[in-house]
């Protein structure tokens, strides 16, 4: 085993998040008291989180909205700084933002687009080409697998406001993952696609992770993404750990007559 | 020695490359390309018109002939309208509010680099566009505007490139308030026309009393309008002479430098208020 496979990708030990919320009281009369008086609460968006991925590992990570998976996310890409705990990624502390780190990681938020809308979409590959310091040859080896595999070649010329949603995430993939990533995390990658296009983008996250042997962390709230694509799952709840397995054994127990969905509720009350 | 060269070669690769995006980006919409220079001839224009009624039956107004007026402020309104800087505000603190920052955040970027060269590549469009607003008015109006000397046109570019430095980094400051601030846009619109004010584009700062024009100079402010206007016009014709530019350019250095320092530490500070709600 080399060096490089020996160091897991990711290692975290006690990772805490909290976030201050502001709380105003309702009516007319308690917007005037909040011009005066707020009272603002603590919300733990994490705590006490343990993880530890090895490289070439696909994870996927599964909650109900608010568990935590957003910000477990944005703590290991470096968007955000932990509370406490302590965090290794690649090697690196992530908030430090060091260009070695950022360079060897994608971040995809299926809500949230890094292309420039009124341009080309090829523009914003360009752009991803100056950013990583890619060479040209590297470039376009690159993006000629990107392309075929992502199967935009046909509208990278168009504006990327003129693209319908599938098309356009999949040119966020490409943009985001020119520079060949060792670790990427998406973030709802396939929110709001259509059945094809989620097929088409599963298919490509188990090609990439053949082929490249790039390490995956995978939030989804469609378990047919997580079921897919990842042999490991780890189900946050309230900001804590409470499964963390093979993802057929997370699933495995839900009764055959029901349906994932069924399945996934169930999980989320700890009926299963 | 040869890797930081490297680094640093690097690194103006990459954000000449945004500065080139945000000029296409820009120059995308056709209507916007035209509607903007209608808008850059249409402010100098109706500044003329405004003076000559001010000027009526008069022959100067603060050491100031008509012909002197109308030069200053086919300057300034040049200069004025190079400036993108504060239409980027909207743009990166609509993107902090809304959680797209993040894109800044797990890239290999600097956002303050990103936020300058998207306000070259932005502003080097809005020039383009006024010089010809400008170039047509100054046709127009040949025989009536102070002729210009070139000399004074190289001062004027000088002082108005440092000032509109100084601008963008005073507006990326105000876009970091985006993390602590739901609202930054009506702040926006204060600094504005507190800066219109302030640089002279609104009124000709020989117009204020000496005291307020003696502060005001002390500040980067005039370079964005009154100060390049001053150089062309000359010392001959109440205007600024070559003498003053070593002072002025120094005096423009340390404001940017200074404020360069300052957006660095805000940033910093600011940025570990990040905290948009999960998706």
């Amino acid at each position: 085993m080399s060096e490089k496979e020996s160091q897991p990708a990711v290692r975290a030990r006690g990772l805490c998040r909290r976030y201050h919320k502001t709380v105003r009281a309702e009516g007319l009369s308690g917007s005037i008291r909040n011009l005066f008086r707020r009272e603002r609460i603590v919300v733990e968006a994490l705590s006490d989180f343990d993880l530890e991925v090895g490289p070439g590992e696909m994870v996927g990570i599964i909650g109900p909205n608010g568990a935590g998976k957003t910000t477990l996310v944005k703590l290991l890409a470096g968007i955000m700084r932990p509370g406490s705990g302590s965090l290794r990624v690649l090697g690196f502390t992530p908030r430090e933002r060091e260009a070695a780190f950022l360079s060897r990681i994608a971040i995809v938020m299926g809500q949230r687009s890094q292309l420039w809308w009124d341009l080309p979409a090829s523009d914003s590959l360009l752009l991803a080409k100056a950013i990583y310091g890619l060479p040209e040859a590297r470039f376009r080896a690159s993006l000629e697998r990107l392309a075929a595999s992502l199967e935009i070649g046909a509208f990278l010329d168009q504006p990327v406001r003129s693209l319908s949603l599938g098309e356009r995430m999949r040119v966020e993939f490409a943009a985001a993952m020119v520079h060949e990533p060792e670790l990427v995390f998406l973030d709802e990658p396939t929110i709001g696609l259509d059945a094809p296009a989620q097929r088409r983008i599963r298919e490509f996250l188990v090609r990439e992770n053949r082929e490249r042997g790039m390490t995956l962390l995978l939030t989804s709230h469609y378990m047919e993404d997580i079921r897919s694509v990842c042999p490991r799952s780890i189900m946050i709840l309230g900001g804590r750990k409470a499964f963390d397995g093979p993802t057929e054994e997370l699933f495995g127990e839900a009764p055959r007559e029901a349906s994932l969905a069924e399945a996934v509720e169930k999980l989320y009350e700890g009926k299963l | 020695m040869i890797r930081a060269f490297d680094r640093l070669g690097g690194a103006a690769a990459k954000y000449a490359a945004v500065a080139r995006a945000a000029l296409a980006d820009a120059l995308a919409w056709r209507s916007e390309l035209a509607l903007g220079l209608g808008a850059s001839a249409g402010r100098i224009l109706m500044a003329l018109v405004l003076w000559s009624a001010v000027f009526a039956g008069r022959g100067e107004i603060g050491g100031m002939g008509l012909a002197a007026v109308a030069s200053y402020y086919l300057v300034a309104v040049f200069v004025a309208q190079i400036d993108r800087s504060s239409s980027m505000v909207d743009t990166f603190a609509r993107e902090i509010r809304a959680g797209e920052f993040a894109k800044y955040l797990a890239r290999p970027v600097d956002p303050l680099a990103w936020f300058l060269a998207s306000c070259f590549g932005r502003s080097a469009f809005q020039a383009a566009i006024t010089a010809v607003a400008a170039a047509a008015c100054s046709c127009a109006l040949a025989g009536f505007l102070v002729p210009p000397e070139p000399v004074g046109i190289l001062a004027a570019a000088a002082v108005a490139s440092l000032g509109l430095l100084a601008l963008a980094l005073v507006n990326f400051m105000t876009a970091c308030l985006a993390f602590a601030f739901q609202d930054v846009f009506s702040f926006n619109i204060g600094k504005n026309c507190l800066v219109e004010f302030l640089s002279g584009a609104l009124l000709p700062l020989a117009l204020l009393p000496g005291w307020a024009r003696r502060a005001l100079e002390l500040t980067p402010f005039p370079a964005l309008a009154s100060l390049p206007a001053q150089f062309i016009l000359g010392p001959a014709r109440g205007g600024a002479g070559l003498g003053e530019l070593p002072a002025v350019l120094l005096r423009l250095a340390l404001w940017d430098l200074g404020l360069y320092l300052a957006a660095r530490r805000a940033f910093a500070a600011l940025s570990d208020r990040y905290e948009e709600a999960g998706s």
